[in-house]
């Protein structure tokens, strides 16, 4: 096992990637009333598995922004705030998730290397 | 279902009731919307709701707006001479709605917003509850 192994690095990865999403959700909010705003979504999940699985380089995922297509009001915004605070509230849980399992993983290298 | 499927879930919940206070407050809005007897009269919205997943007895993923329906178009014929839209008998044509029902429907609608405000709120603490197993 290694400090810098495939596990660290994926983790890596999806963390970079959650904060894109997290900026993204907070955008969309800051622009709620903004007339003709689109709300943008954040997907990296698939192409970091594919890029797991193939064993490739994840450092290289980028996270992909897509701009909705949902229907807007009358002033062309089509911000959910519903939407946006449930996102973001999922976003958080799964940062902290994934600090968790990156702190397991560190403290597993820790205990190799006898300094508990 | 993802993850943190429950919050998602009440995500949908507050997109169909979000709308449908949407469409109470543009029926409300044109409660007295009249109109010339050679016209449809203004018409209610409807928010149809319906279930998404759920199929082969698991647990569903929500729900969502399945459309709109709109209201009678044939309305009210009112008698008012003096209005600039009256036919030569005197009449007008208003929406047939009824304003003690549109509030009632707008207490229902939000107060579903809040209960499922209210799970989002439970799930979401659950869930931090078991991101600390084993701290």
């Amino acid at each position: 096992m290694m400090i810098g192994d495939a596990t660290t690095a994926g983790l890596h990865a999806a963390l970079d990637a959650l904060d894109v999403r997290r900026a993204a959700h907070e955008s969309n909010i800051a622009n709620i009333e903004t007339p003709g705003f689109k709300a943008r979504a954040v997907d990296f999940e698939s192409e970091l598995r594919r890029a797991m699985d193939r064993g490739g380089d994840v450092a290289d995922v980028a996270p992909d922004v897509s701009v909705s297509r949902a229907p807007g009001r009358a002033n062309g915004n089509n911000v959910n705030i519903g939407q946006e605070m449930v996102s973001l509230t999922e976003t958080a849980l799964t940062q902290e998730l994934l600090i968790r399992a990156m702190n397991d993983k560190f403290g597993l290298v820790r205990t190799a290397a006898g300094n508990y | 279902m993802s993850m943190f499927g429950s919050l998602s879930v009440t995500a949908s919940g507050m997109d169909v009731y979000q709308t449908w206070i949407d469409a109470i407050a543009d029926n409300i809005a044109n409660v007295n919307t009249i109109r010339s007897t050679d016209e449809e009269a203004f018409r209610q919205r409807m928010v149809v709701a319906q279930s998404v997943g759920g199929e082969g007895g698991q647990v569903g993923d929500g729900a969502r707006v399945a459309g709109i329906r709109l209201g009678d178009a044939e309305g009210q014929l009112r008698s008012d001479p003096d209005h600039p839209l009256a036919d030569e008998n005197g009449l007008v044509r208003a929406p047939d709605m009824d304003l003690g029902q549109q509030m009632t429907h707008l207490i229902v609608a939000q107060r579903s917003y809040q209960a499922n405000v209210s799970v989002f709120e439970r799930a979401r603490d659950a869930y931090q509850r078991a991101l600390e197993i084993g701290r």
